[in-house]
């Protein structure tokens, strides 16, 4: 098959001193298959006969990590390639790190248990803010230098993706690479680049100069950040010539010949998404305005249905899974979902195998959806309704009425759903405390509807603290600071009393510090060194999450969270990534911004009229409906 | 029909649970498109049943599941097309067809074997043995069983079947067959820490592997898959 692919089901040898040392120290830790490999279908090839070696490393414990879709598109992109190599590792969780520490061993792949600094590349994916003093525990476990200017010829290129590396700048002096967009075609260009580059030689910085100039990858290194008295970014430039002023992210044209993870890697343990993932298609043209995702992952670009069909029943004969989630930002926008879902129960439904959907639309199409994959409906629905009364969720551009959600609990109802959960989040633009009292009303009155048969059993509300995020029409906005959060959640909280009702609510001092890794520049760089050697670790797991350590760390280095986090930022300000292209233009955001506050709602460009946000014309996309074809 | 198969657990694969394990087994099964029964339900499941498991950590060459298939196919069959689907660690040693209406293999399991390996550093051969003969001429032999919510002593004396100790300077193998299942259950490692605990010494357990899982009756000792005698001899299951 593959030039030097050692089979799936080759036995695992005792492969050199670390894997004797781990047979030791596995029995100790909690859950050692996060630390084995082994899988099936995992890709083990000889290092000796090829040419690029490169790790994917995801900040966050397997179980997370090993459910992520996209690292799974790029383990099968770069192991197809003869000429190159890509293994997994995972953050340890605690006990592990203790381990490896204790007996002076170094984070090593699961494939080959190789040490991290042995490749050529390290690829960090960036999926959430809270996973950065991960990065730098991994790579100091590696015994890799954090900053990136401080490392050696011989040490791996370290690189980012993800959604986070639109604005990677809070990390981005610990980083040599990062890739904006869609990462299929530009590692490969990568990969080609270092394989030359090892062939005919030349140092670390010609080749960090040489990858600048792939379009969609941007070298933190080679822009220099001015700032003014008040704190803000005066400027950000390149500091030499060849050296992209803004770079501009990458997009597949057609998804139908895109790469698929056709043989993703099963794991033994029971991951957060253990089951098969088919992705419909890519971007989401919806418009919510607090969406990060809905607007860097844009365009919309489908598959044929004929294409998942056939993809869904590879993915199935290969890993063996019970299950198959149709897996995209709004899965049932998808244009022919109806006719997808009915040709997989029918292909698959006899063989004991179901079809899941991730999220659902508040709507009747969406219940009648999921009436048919869910035969017997043991399980809650959920819907999120995101905003508590019809003037927020129109600031917010969440097209959904009290009408059509009330509408849809009722179909479930009938349909035999008897448990409910709804999505809010609280302190978003120009919110009050109406706007509040409306999410317990609404929970209220589903828990109050009363079936033919039975009763509502449980309402559950989860209310998240709304995040600004770069990239948005509401990245001008400051967060609601920390004490009032919390007093906008107590309000909630205390009108979701009843015995049908539950309410659930995050932590409002990770989301001041999502805030600021989300929005901040590089003086939040030795913050996160900072937290990291005071023990910080983990910070996305609420027991490991110390917020007193973070504290001291603004402190010991000198930075105000509350300017990152709380301050609006006024609209002429330069935004510390500004010089990091999504294709939606800034315009657009702020004209969304406008028409948020006015309360104007915008249409779904993939249904009605385009919104003129800029990204098809940038990337040069064509501009079409759902469902119609090239 | 319905097939009983024998499978190792080893190397890598001894560091999943019974239950990840059982789940790698089920989706063997699912891709090898061998014919299984499923259960009927919001997540049908391919209808295997194991019988009882091994504590994480340990191998083993006694895992035993019965498959129920809704079509006859050749035993040998089912045995290759499995075997070609199953992860690295886990092999097929034997499979045979059983009758439908056999009993589960968690209702006929009583006794399991194992083949401890264990450190007790800075002791003599000889003191080791001696002191393993006097702990098990005991009557009773108290331990204190803990789960969440209680305490309770257990005399693990009478599910102590047989043991044979191997013993050398610094440690010793040990071959003990015990009880197991409903009517009793004692784990090898809960009968080494009543060892040291007798004798105030540190020991460290090396490997745990499970030889066999028996159907044991007055004396005798039944393999779940060859429904023969078995003389009762630990190692005498195949």
């Amino acid at each position: 098959m593959l030039n030097g692919l050692v089979g799936p089901n080759k036995e695992m040898e005792d492969l050199n001193e670390l894997s004797k040392s781990l047979e030791r120290i596995l029995p100790r830790v909690e859950k050692p298959a996060r630390y084995t490999g082994g899988e099936w279908n995992e890709v083990r090839k000889n290092h000796a006969e090829i040419p690029v070696k490169m790790v994917l490393a995801f900040p966050d414990i397997y179980e997370v990590g090993m459910s992520h879709l996209g690292s799974k598109i790029l383990y099968q992109v770069v192991n197809t390639r003869p000429d190159a190599l890509m293994e997994r590792v995972f953050a340890p969780w605690v006990d592990m790190e203790k381990e490896l520490r204790a007996n002076g061993l170094p984070l090593y792949s699961l494939e080959t248990r190789t040490s991290l600094k042995e490749f050529d590349l390290i690829g960090f994916t960036l999926q959430y803010e809270m996973t950065y003093t991960n990065i730098l525990n991994m790579l100091d476990l590696a015994g890799i230098p954090l900053w990136a200017k401080e490392r050696a010829e011989t040490d791996p290129l370290v690189v980012a993706g993800g959604p986070c590396a639109f604005n990677p700048e809070p990390i981005a002096p610990f980083l040599d690479l990062v890739v904006l967009g869609e990462g299929e075609e530009v590692l490969g260009e990568i990969l080609d680049l270092v394989r030359d580059f090892k062939e005919r030689g030349g140092s670390r910085q010609e080749l960090l100069q040489a990858a600048a100039a792939i379009p969609g990858v941007y070298v933190p290194q080679f822009y220099t950040v001015e700032y003014l008295d008040t704190g803000a970014v005066a400027a950000v430039r390149p500091d030499r010539t060849g050296i992209p002023a803004r770079v501009q992210k990458r997009v597949l044209k057609d998804l139908n010949q895109a790469t698929f993870p056709q043989r993703p890697v099963v794991p033994f343990l029971d991951v957060v998404h253990d089951r098969a993932m088919l992705e419909l298609f890519r971007g989401c043209a919806r418009g919510c305005r607090f969406c990060q995702a809905g607007m860097i992952y844009r365009p919309v670009r489908e598959k044929d249905t004929a294409t998942l069909v056939e993809q869904a029943r590879r993915l199935l004969e290969n890993t063996g899974y019970g299950e198959i989630s149709l897996t995209s930002l709004s899965s049932l926008d998808y244009s022919r979902i109806e006719e997808l879902i009915d040709a997989l129960i029918k292909e698959h439904g006899t063989e004991g195998v179901r079809v899941s959907l991730p999220s659902l639309r508040a709507d009747s199409f969406a219940v009648e959806q999921a009436k048919k994959i869910h035969e017997v409906r043991r399980s809650s629905i959920t819907f999120a309704p995101e905003a508590g009364s019809q003037r927020l969720r129109d600031v917010i551009n969440k097209n959904v009425t009290e009408e059509d959600l009330l509408r849809a609990v009722i179909q479930a109802v009938e349909a035999g759903w008897r448990s409910f959960k709804l999505y809010f989040m609280v302190g978003l633009p120009t919110e009050t405390d109406d706007d509040l009292l409306g999410i317990a009303e609404l929970a209220r009155r589903v828990a109050n509807i009363k079936p033919n048969r039975g009763s509502i059993t449980r309402v559950t509300v989860s209310t998240s603290n709304f995040v600004p995020k770069p990239h948005t029409p509401f990245q001008w906005e400051g967060q609601v600071d920390s004490e009032e959060l919390k007093r906008r959640q107590l309000l909630v909280h205390g009108q979701l009393k009843g015995k049908r009702l539950e309410h659930r609510w995050h932590g409002t001092e990770q989301s001041l510090l999502e805030a600021v890794m989300s929005k901040g520049d590089r003086r939040i760089a030795p913050v996160i060194e900072r937290a990291w050697r005071l023990g910080c670790r983990l910070d996305g797991w609420s027991e490991h999450f110390r917020f007193d350590l973070w504290q001291q760390a603004f402190q010991d280095i000198g930075v105000d969270p509350a300017f990152y986090a709380n301050r609006t930022i006024p609209e002429d300000e330069i935004l510390p990534w500004d010089h990091l292209d999504p294709g939606v233009t800034k315009d657009f955001l702020l004209s969304e911004r406008m028409r948020a506050l006015s309360g104007a709602s915008t249409p779904d460009c993939s249904q009605e009229r385009c919104s003129g946000c800029g990204v098809c014309p940038a990337l040069d996309i064509p501009i079409r409906r759902r469902g119609e074809t090239k | 029909m319905k097939i009983r198969v024998r499978l190792a657990k080893e190397r890598v694969a001894r560091f999943i649970s019974h239950l990840d394990f059982a789940g790698a087994v089920e989706k063997a099964v699912r891709r090898a498109a061998l014919p299984v029964a499923y259960s009927e339900g919001f997540t049908p499941r391919p209808k295997i049943a194991f019988g009882s498991a091994l504590a994480l950590g340990g191998t083993s060459e006694a895992e035993f599941a019965d498959f129920e298939l809704r079509e006859l196919l050749p035993v040998a069959e089912f045995k290759t097309r499995l075997e070609a689907q199953l992860p690295a660690g886990i092999k097929v040693l034997a499979a045979r067809e059983v009758s439908k209406n056999a009993p589960s293999l968690m209702a006929q399991i009583n006794a399991a074997s194992y083949q401890v390996e264990a450190q007790l550093t800075g002791r003599q051969e000889k003191e080791i043995q001696t002191a393993w003969e006097e702990f098990l001429e005991q009557g009773s032999i108290i331990i204190v069983k803990e789960t969440k919510s209680k305490r309770r002593d257990l005399d693990i004396r009478p599910l102590i079947l047989q043991a044979r100790l191997r013993a050398r300077d610094a440690g010793g193998t040990w071959d003990l067959l015990l009880r197991a299942g409903s009517t009793g259950n004692v784990r090898p490692e809960e009968v080494l820490q009543a060892f040291w605990n007798a004798n105030n010494w540190h020991g460290f357990i090396e490997t745990i592997h499970r030889t066999g899982l028996y159907i044991e009756s007055r004396g005798n000792l039944l393999s779940p898959l060859v429904e023969f005698k078995v003389r009762g001899e630990v190692e005498g299951n195949r």
